[in-house]
């Protein structure tokens, strides 16, 4: 029988709509800089950083139980935020008469689209450059913008 | 007709011919030692889902070639599986059915779904066996079986595969025989 593994959130690529997320789940956020902020919850000060062109707070997973229960609604939180800045800003373009606010907006939307495809291409180099490594042979294909690699290594 | 279950991925190119539906069926009371999907033991687990919809989401995925069940047991939730299969079988895909279960140990219900599969593979998963250079198997024991002449001709090459996909938000999923280095190397296990 194959393995199933899954990431436990989705990847947070936008500092804003990371920080409004953690603060919708009940923490306090601190001390930011574009790469790192403090974050207060549950009795802890935890360290969110941006790494490898995404946030994330680090636990020790191989430590039994370390991995924090408010973890668990933060991918949905998170999902939940860029969905609400993404009308946000939508509304707004719309409703504004002037062409450099709107200008503002449409680079505001591109840059968060920008940071969403620079995030999958470095993800997606990551994997097949593992993947030569460990001798994979790999073939990638995109079907309903979902990437699909599959590693074949003879026996 | 509800089943209950684990996870589904809506196209796999690792698990069978061609490009294919997957469902793991969630619950399984065969508890193998070792075994790679321990979250889908739990028959509570999942989600509980229709049949039908499992099918008209079939019907709309282009160029699939089949599905595959696995798990959990398939054969444990053997109504909703069984009609699976007939729904399948109904828009011509293919069927690869996966089960931990010896052939000598399947009920008049389950043997319909064993003869109805294109593909079956039979057997526990033993750990003492493992091997992941094994196409379509995890370890020695475990059997293919062609119960229908569609891919009696097909020549399995054995090899080690990984499917890894990367959702539009950037999320990662993997599936197959991954190595504890490869996951940790692209940071889905620490």
């Amino acid at each position: 029988m194959s393995g199933v593994w899954r990431e436990q959130s989705v990847p947070m690529v936008d500092q804003e709509c990371a920080h409004l997320a953690l603060e919708t789940i009940g923490a306090v956020v601190a001390d930011t800089s574009q790469a790192q902020c403090s974050v207060r919850i549950g009795g802890r000060t935890w360290i969110m950083s941006h790494t490898n062109g995404r946030y994330a707070i680090r636990y020790n997973a191989r430590q039994a139980g370390s991995r924090p229960s408010w973890m668990d609604g933060l991918g949905e939180a998170y999902a939940r935020q860029v969905q609400l800045k993404q009308e946000r800003l939508a509304r707004r373009e719309q409703l504004t008469t002037l062409d450099a606010e709107r200008e503002a907006i449409r680079q505001e939307r591109m840059v968060m689209e920008t940071e969403r495809k620079a995030l999958i291409e470095t993800r997606k180099a990551t994997v097949i450059k593992q993947a030569k490594a460990l001798g994979y042979r790999v073939k990638e294909t995109v079907q309903n913008g979902e990437v699909r690699l599959v590693l074949v290594k003879s026996g | 007709m509800k089943i209950q279950i684990g996870h589904t991925l809506e196209s796999s190119e690792i698990y069978g011919p061609g490009l294919r539906s997957v469902l793991w069926v969630q619950g399984c009371t065969l508890a193998c030692k070792g075994c790679w999907n321990t979250q889908y033991w739990s028959s509570t687990g999942g989600i509980t889902t229709s049949v039908d919809e499992i099918v008209e989401k079939w019907a709309s995925t282009p160029e699939l070639e089949g599905i595959t069940l696995l798990g959990g047991e398939p054969l444990q939730q053997v109504g909703p599986v069984h009609a699976l299969i007939r729904g399948a079988r109904r828009m011509g895909l293919s069927v690869f059915l996966y089960t931990g279960y010896e052939p000598e140990e399947l009920s008049t219900d389950m043997l319909d779904c064993f003869n109805m599969s294109d593909i079956v593979v039979t057997g526990r998963y033993v750990h003492e066996l493992r091997n992941t250079n094994l196409r379509w198997r995890g370890s020695t024991n475990q059997i293919v079986h062609f119960p229908t002449p569609r891919y009696q001709a097909l020549d399995i090459e054995e090899q080690h595969e990984v499917e890894v996909h990367l959702s539009s938000e950037g999320e990662l999923s993997v599936y197959g025989y991954a190595t504890d280095e490869f996951l940790t190397s692209i940071e889905v296990k620490s």
